[in-house]
C-alpha cells in the first residue's frame, strides 16, 4: 500500500490563507443588507427597529470569542493529549468571576468581609472606540484567578490519563452549574445570572451623542466586534506560535508517547501542568468576553453542549492544529447561525442533530480535519469560499458599483432559469445568500477538478496526454 | 561537591578502575512475583556490559529500575552526577543533599533509586532505548531527535537546535529521511532512530534494550557498528540486554547472566559460555551435566 505520508503533517503553512482570512473577517462587516436571520429579527428589521447588518456582527462576535475558546481547548487536548470534555468550566468561571470582580462582592461568615472591592469605570478612547478599560482589567484578573485554580486542579489530576481525566473534567462543570444556581445564588444572581447592564459594558457610549438610538446600538455592536477581533487575533496568535515552537513540539511528543517522552528527558509534570494553566487562562478570557456578547453571565454557560460544541468545531477544522480550531469555529458557527437556523426555524435544537451528522462524516472522511485535508480539496474549499464572498460583494455593489449595475449575476441567472421563488434545487437564487450557496458549490467543484483538467488539456495540446509513459524504455 | 560533605558512614570502593555505576541489592516485587531479586553489580567507565537471560528473567525490569521508570522495592543505585542542578530545581537540590552517598575512588556517587526518568537522564546521564520501539509516530524523524535535545537547548537559537538534531540523525544514516514521519519508517530505521534519540541526549551510560530484536543480519551489522563507534569515539559506557550470547560475543567486555531475577554468573564471554549454571538455566540441568 502506498502511504501518502504528506497528509500526516502537511498543515496549512502558506501565509496567503491567513492573510486572506483576516482580511475577510475585518472587511465582512462592511457588507450591508445581505444576511438576515430569524423571524423576529426579520420583522424588526422590516419595521426598522433593528438595524440591518446587526445580526452579522453579533454572529461574528460570538464566533470570534469561541475561536479563542476552541484554540485553548486544542492547545490542551489536541497538543498535550489530555482530552477535556468540560472545558466550559473555565469559560464559565471566567464569565462569572469577571462580572463579580467588576461589580465587587462580599461574603458573610458572621461578619461581612469584602472579597473583591469592585472596579470603578475607566473609559478611554482608542481609534474612535470608547472602551471601558476596567472591564478588560476585570477579565484579566478573572483569567489570572482561573489559572490559579487550574494550577491546583491540574496538580490533582496530573496522574490521571485518558478516560479518567475526561470523566473528571466532564463532571466539574455540572458541579459548578449547581453551585452557581443553587448554593451561591445570592452572589451570582441564581438562575438569572449577572447582567452586564448592572456591571459594566466593554464599549461605553461614544462621546458625541448626536446619533439616534438605533444607530448607537448598531455602532456599539460593531465596535465590540472589532475589539473582540483584536483580542482574539492576539491570543490565538500567541497560542499558535506557542504550539509551533519547541514547547508545542514537546507537547506533541507527550501526546504521542508519555514513556518515550519522559525517557527523552522531558519533565512531564511541568509541561502538563503549564499547558493546563495556559489553556484555562485563555478559556477564561473567552468567558469574560462571552458575557459581553451575550449580555449576561448565566448558568447555561456551563452546559455540556458548550463543551461538546467546541470539540466538534475543532474536529472539523483539525485537531492538533490551532488553525484548525479557528477555521472550524468560523465555518460551523457561521453555517449554524446563518443557514441552518434560518432553514429550520421550526425545529429549535436542530444544530445538535446537524452537529452529530457532521461529526460522523468528518471523522469518516476527514479524520484530520479541514486543515489537514488533501491539498486539492483544501484549495477547492478555499477558492469556493473566497469566490462566493467576492461575488456577494460584487452583487451588492460594494465592489465596483458602476460595473455591477450593468452586469448583474442575479439578472443573468433570472434570464437563464426564469423567475421562480423556489429557485434552483431549493436554492432561492433571487436573494443574495441563495446565490452565494450556488456559487460556493459551483466554484468548489470547479476548484477541485479545474486545475487537473486544465493540465490535461494543456498536455493534450502538447500531444503528451493520454500517451504518458507509453513510450518509456522498458525497465 | 567536596569530599568533606560526604557523610562519615558512607563506604568507599577500593578499585583501580573508574566505576561509574554501582548497584546494591536491587529488588523489585510486583505483588508476589519477584522480578528482580537482590542484584549487585558495578559498571566500569568505557566498558560494554552485556546482560543476558531467558524470557522473564528480569532484564527489562532491571532497565526500568535503572532508568527510573519503576521505583525499586529495595536496594540502591549509585551513579555519578554529571550536570549541576539549576536554581529553580530547589526540591531536587535538597533531596539530593540528603541522599545516601558512596565514594567511587575519587568521585562521589549518589543513590538515584526513586528519581524521575528525566532527572536521571538530564543530571546523571543515563539514557535507555526500548525493546519495542517507541517513536513519536506522527512526528518527523528530525522532530523525533529534536525532542531529547530540548532540555539542554531550551533557550538557544533554533539553528543550533536543528544543527544538533541533524547531527545525531546523520550519525545513524537517517539524514535523507529527516522529513518522513516515523510511522512510515521500516523497523530497521526505527531501531536506529531510537538509538539516535538516545544518543542525542549526550549520555554517559547508554542502556540498550535488545537492540537487535527483529532485525535482519544486515541491519544487525549496522547496529553493531554503531554501538562500537559510540563506545570508542564518544567514550560512552554501554549496557546491552540481549537473549543471544552469539551476538554479544564480539561486542562486550563483560557479561552478566540473570535467571528468574537473580544474578547467577558474571565474566568474560568465554567464561560464561563454559559456566555450568548458565547452561543449566538456558538448556536444563541434564545439558549442564553433559557439558
Amino acid at each position: 500500500m502506498k502511504i501518502k505520508w504528506s497528509y500526516y503533517f502537511d498543515e496549512i503553512k502558506s501565509r496567503k490563507f491567513y492573510i486572506f482570512g483576516f482580511l475577510l473577517l475585518i472587511s465582512i462587516t462592511s457588507l450591508d443588507q445581505w444576511i438576515i436571520i430569524g423571524s423576529t429579527v426579520t420583522q424588526g428589521q422590516e419595521l426598522s427597529i433593528i438595524p440591518s447588518n446587526i445580526n452579522l456582527a453579533i454572529i461574528l462576535q460570538k464566533a470570534a470569542v469561541l475561536v479563542i475558546f476552541a484554540a485553548s481547548w486544542d492547545l490542551l487536548s489536541g497538543y498535550s493529549g489530555q482530552v477535556s470534555f468540560g472545558h466550559a468550566l473555565f469559560l464559565g468561571m471566567g464569565a462569572y468571576l469577571s462580572a463579580m470582580i467588576k461589580i465587587g462582592s462580599s461574603l458573610t461568615f458572621g461578619n461581612e468581609f469584602t472579597v473583591f472591592p469592585g472596579l470603578p469605570d475607566n473609559p478611554h478612547v482608542f481609534f474612535g472606540i470608547n472602551i471601558d478599560l476596567s472591564v478588560l482589567q476585570s477579565i484579566l484578573y478573572a483569567a489570572l484567578l482561573v489559572s490559579l485554580f487550574a494550577l491546583v486542579l491540574g496538580a490533582l489530576t496530573l496522574r490521571m490519563k485518558g478516560p479518567y481525566f475526561a470523566l473528571v473534567t466532564l463532571v466539574l462543570p455540572l458541579i459548578a452549574q449547581i453551585l452557581v444556581t443553587k448554593i451561591w445564588g445570592d452572589y451570582t444572581g441564581g438562575d438569572g445570572g449577572i447582567s452586564i447592564f448592572n456591571t459594566g459594558q466593554l464599549i461605553s457610549n461614544p462621546i458625541d451623542t448626536d446619533i439616534s438610538g438605533l444607530e448607537l446600538f448598531s455602532l456599539k455592536i460593531e465596535q465590540l466586534y472589532s475589539v473582540i477581533l483584536v483580542i482574539a487575533i492576539l491570543s490565538v496568535g500567541f497560542m499558535y506560535f506557542l504550539a509551533r515552537s519547541r514547547y508545542g513540539l514537546v507537547l506533541r511528543a507527550i501526546r504521542e508517547d508519555e514513556l518515550a517522552a519522559t525517557s527523552s528527558g522531558i519533565n512531564l509534570n511541568f509541561y502538563k501542568l503549564s499547558v493546563f494553566i495556559i489553556s484555562s487562562f485563555f478559556a477564561a478570557i473567552a468567558g469574560g468576553l462571552f458575557t459581553q456578547t451575550l449580555g449576561t453571565a448565566s448558568s447555561s454557560i456551563f452546559d455540556a453542549e458548550r463543551s461538546f460544541e467546541v470539540i466538534i468545531f475543532t474536529i472539523l477544522g483539525g485537531i492538533g492544529t490551532i488553525a484548525g480550531g479557528v477555521i472550524g469555529t468560523f465555518v460551523l458557527f457561521f453555517a449554524i447561525s446563518i443557514y441552518i437556523d434560518k432553514g429550520f426555524v421550526d425545529i429549535p435544537t436542530i444544530e445538535v442533530l446537524i452537529f452529530g451528522i457532521i461529526l460522523i462524516i468528518v471523522l469518516r472522511y476527514l479524520p484530520r480535519g479541514l486543515v489537514n485535508a488533501k491539498p486539492q480539496l483544501r484549495n477547492a474549499l478555499f477558492f469556493g469560499t473566497f469566490f462566493s464572498i467576492l461575488t456577494a460583494y460584487y452583487d451588492t455593489g460594494v465592489l465596483w458599483p458602476w460595473m455591477s449595475d450593468r452586469i448583474n449575476p442575479a439578472i443573468f441567472l433570472e434570464n437563464l432559469f426564469g423567475e421562480n421563488e423556489k429557485g434552483l434545487f431549493g436554492l432561492n437564487i433571487l436573494v443574495v445568500q441563495g446565490r452565494m450557496i450556488l456559487y460556493f458549490i459551483l466554484s468548489t467543484i470547479a476548484g477541485y477538478y479545474g486545475p487537473e483538467s486544465l493540465q490535461k488539456i494543456r498536455l493534450k495540446l502538447w500531444g503528451v496526454w493520454p500517451n504518458l509513459g507509453k513510450f518509456d524504455p522498458p525497465k | 561537591m567536596l569530599m568533606s560533605e560526604v557523610k562519615e558512614n558512607s563506604k568507599t570502593i577500593h578499585s583501580e578502575e573508574n566505576i561509574i555505576l554501582h548497584v546494591k541489592g536491587l529488588t523489585k516485587k510486583f505483588n508476589e512475583v519477584i522480578a528482580v531479586n537482590d542484584v549487585d553489580f558495578h559498571v566500569i567507565e568505557g566498558e560494554v556490559l552485556g546482560i543476558i537471560g531467558s524470557n522473564g528473567s528480569g532484564k527489562t525490569t532491571l532497565f526500568n529500575l535503572l532508568s527510573g521508570v519503576l521505583d525499586p522495592t529495595n536496594g540502591k543505585i549509585f551513579a555519578l552526577q554529571q550536570t549541576k542542578f539549576k536554581f529553580h530545581e530547589i526540591y531536587d537540590i535538597i533531596r539530593n543533599k540528603f541522599r545516601e552517598k558512596l565514594n567511587f575512588g575519587n568521585k562521589i556517587g549518589v543513590n538515584i533509586s526513586g528519581y524521575k526518568p528525566h532527572t536521571i537522564l538530564n543530571k546523571f546521564g543515563i539514557v535507555r532505548t526500548f525493546q519495542i520501539v517507541k517513536p513519536f509516530k506522527y512526528m518527523t524523524s528530525l522532530e523525533n531527535v529534536t525532542v531529547p535535545n530540548i532540555p539542554r537547548f531550551t533557550f538557544s537559537s533554533s539553528t543550533k537546535l536543528k544543527t544538533e538534531s541533524m547531527r545525531s540523525l546523520l550519525a545513524v544514516d537517517l539524514g535523507e529521511k529527516q522529513k518522513y514521519p516515523a510511522i512510515i519508517l521500516p523497523h530497521g530505521d526505527l531501531k536506529r532512530l531510537d538509538f539516535a534519540r538516545a544518543m542525542s541526549t549526550k549520555p554517559k551510560i547508554l542502556l540498550l534494550d535488545e537492540p537487535f530484536s527483529g532485525l535482519s543480519s544486515q541491519d544487525a551489522f549496522r547496529v553493531t557498528q554503531l554501538i562500537k563507534n559510540t563506545n570508542k569515539e564518544y567514550g560512552v559506557t554501554i549496557i546491552i540486554v540481549e537473549h543471544k550470547l552469539k551476538l554479544l560475543a564480539n561486542l562486550v567486555t563483560r557479561i552478566m547472566v540473570l535467571d528468574q531475577g537473580r544474578k547467577i554468573a558474571e565474566g568474560t564471554p568465554k567464561e560464561i559460555s563454559k559456566n555450568k549454571e548458565v547452561i543449566a538455566a538456558y538448556l536444563g540441568k541434564e545439558a549442564s551435566q553433559i557439558a
